[in-house]
């Protein structure tokens, strides 16, 4: 398991903080699907995703959004061991919903955009850094089921 | 050949407008520096960059970090020949430079999260992001084909 420092915990408290979990989850997705359509594939129930608007009104990505954060709320909660408890999330990706892991690098990177749009020079540097080191913790624990 | 829609050509160009090379270039390569600290290796004559604060004050990653998001322009003016127009710099950086491609998406990256940290979401929309990562992968795509 990933080790931190006092700073870095500061830090990923500081950053978890400001965001609005509502705003932040439905500006993930408008990003992910818009940046990287193909993961569209995996939303084929979900009625129109194919717009910023319409993907910013769509109830199921909101509420899709909101599943994701609440996840990585509860890894802020418990960065000494939450890839422990990411095990049943990541195998349910993998043996259920199929996704390819890439895809969980890809919307890592969607997430430090929004933030880095909503914090603007609070996302200084060293900050940047200790948030993906995080979100790296993140991606690896949801990669921890696949064969 | 890459496409570009309209909506993708008015983005770059509206975004190009708006960024100070400096200001941004500066800010991307410190953080490179930073988040991927191994990427320090190609700097061995830019002295201190052994703390924070020592690479956010060295004058020389400012000056390159203006030189590389200068670079930029030859795309933002070329979008229907990027490969052609980054031939030379390519072959500069595989021949004389020995960059890791992998690197040219990395700094890409810290790139985008600048972008997106100076203009906020309503300029750095989703429409936005995709076409300015779009221009970049292109770019980046450039610069490692005259690699070996």
């Amino acid at each position: 398991m990933v080790k931190w420092t006092e700073e870095e915990r500061r830090i990923i408290r500081g950053v978890w903080e400001k965001v609005d979990i509502d705003e932040i989850g439905e500006e993930l997705w408008a990003r992910a699907l818009i940046v990287y359509p193909w993961i569209d594939r995996y939303f084929g129930s979900f009625g129109d995703i194919f717009t910023t608007t319409a993907i910013l009104k769509n109830p199921k990505l909101a509420a899709l959004g909101k599943v994701v954060l609440s996840a990585l709320d509860t890894a802020v909660k418990n960065m000494d061991n939450f890839k422990a408890m990411y095990a049943p999330l990541s195998r349910q990706h993998y043996e259920k919903i199929k996704v390819d892991p890439d895809n969980f690098r890809l919307l890592a990177e969607c997430i430090t955009i929004t933030i880095a749009c909503k914090l603007r020079a609070e996302l200084n540097p060293q900050v940047q850094a200790t948030w993906q080191k995080f979100l790296s913790a993140v991606v690896e624990a949801m990669n921890s089921q696949y064969k | 050949m890459v496409e570009w829609t309209d909506a993708e050509r008015q983005a770059i160009t509206t975004l190009w407008g708006q960024i100070d090379v400096g200001e941004i270039g500066q800010q991307a390569l410190i953080r490179l520096l930073v988040v991927y600290p191994w990427t320090q290796r190609h700097f061995g004559a830019f002295g201190n960059l052994s703390t924070y604060a020592a690479i956010v004050g060295n004058a020389k990653v400012a000056q390159h970090g203006k030189t590389v998001m200068s670079g930029l322009e030859t795309a933002v003016k070329n979008m229907d020949n990027i490969k052609n127009a980054y031939a030379k710099l390519s072959v500069m950086h595989s021949e004389k430079l020995h960059v890791d491609p992998d690197n040219f998406r990395t700094l890409a990256e810290c790139i985008s999260v600048v972008v997106a940290a100076k203009f906020g979401p309503t300029v750095f929309t989703p429409g936005f992001q995709e076409a300015w990562q779009k221009f970049l992968a292109v770019v980046v795509s450039a610069l490692g084909r005259q690699y070996h």
